[in-house]
């Protein structure tokens, strides 16, 4: 019997083929396509930074910066398949750096560090019933998940950027911050709990509200 | 039989689908049963969907300007 093979579509092969072609060509000397080859990361690139320094001056910083080291060290990079991970692993060193520098963030890495060993365990059972998205205004969504990921610590809020909101590989994501596959499930979904569990006062109640507010009756 | 206590360490991995069809299949059934860990799991679900939508985080006005100019003055002048 004839095995029919998949066909399965890679846009990160495409990607990552980009890449290699516009760095050859920026090696070459059309150093103008540096802004080409970054477009694509600048939004991640200040959201990583921004979830680490809670600065927009900052972070701003932090990614021009990695902008100046990426492109002098771009003839040492050896898999140019590999480039958005290499930037982001940049971006992320700096803002660590500036972190450390500013003395800002030593608190939390203690917490962080004391949160280690134990396991993370919901409390709030209540049922979001719709999709947020549908129900709550932009900036409503844009405060609650901003003061959501505010109070979690730096480890759990740099996983949680890389992977959800920018949705990187977890091998990307494990290759950006050092740490294992193993290690990097463990942390994402502890960071997921915890945002849902920040998130769940403000998410929970917009049913309710929808639902009564406007007709001259309450919930309870 | 798989307990919610075996259910919430996989909430992540049944979301992101990088779990065995037959791990996935017991915890779907616990989560046809159980009302706390299938409300877990729905809005875990909400939490990765909200946070991936573009407009839910935003950037300084003005970033990608500075940034490219940034670019055009330090690195290729």
């Amino acid at each position: 019997m004839a095995v029919l093979t998949p066909v399965i579509s890679r846009p990160d092969l495409y990607e990552e083929n980009q890449n290699r072609g516009l760095i050859a060509r920026i090696l070459e000397g059309e150093r103008k396509l540096f802004h080409d080859l970054v477009r694509p990361y600048e939004r991640g690139l200040y959201l990583a930074a921004n979830v680490l320094l809670r600065n927009h001056a900052d972070s701003e910083d932090a990614v021009q910066e990695a902008m100046l080291k990426a492109f002098t060290h771009l003839p040492q990079l050896t898999s140019p398949e590999k480039f958005k991970s290499w930037l982001f692993r940049i971006v992320i060193n700096e803002a660590r750096l500036k972190r450390r520098n500013s003395h800002g963030h030593l608190f939390e890495s203690l917490e962080g560090e004391n949160n280690q060993a134990v396991e993370f365990m919901p409390r709030n059972f209540a049922d979001w019933r719709e999709n947020p998205l549908e129900t709550m205004e932009r900036t409503e969504i844009r405060e609650a998940v901003s003061k959501a990921l505010e109070i979690l610590p730096g480890m759990y809020r740099e996983i949680f950027i890389l992977r959800d909101v920018q949705e990187l590989t977890g091998a990307e994501c494990a290759e950006i911050l050092g740490v294992s596959a193993g290690v990097l499930k463990v942390r994402l979904h502890r960071a997921r709990l915890m945002i849902r569990e920040n998130l769940a006062p403000t998410f929970k109640l917009r049913w309710y509200e929808r639902v009564f507010r406007g007709k001259g009756r309450k919930p309870w | 039989m798989v307990s919610c206590e075996d259910v919430l360490k996989r909430l992540s991995d049944l979301i992101d689908d990088e779990i065995d069809s037959e791990v996935a299949e017991a915890i779907k059934a616990h989560l046809a049963m159980c009302r706390r860990c299938s409300v877990l799991y729905d809005s875990l679900r909400k939490v990765v969907i909200v946070v991936a939508a573009e407009h839910t985080f935003e950037l300084p006005a003005g970033y990608s300007e500075r940034l490219h100019g940034f670019i055009d003055q330090h690195l290729l002048a």
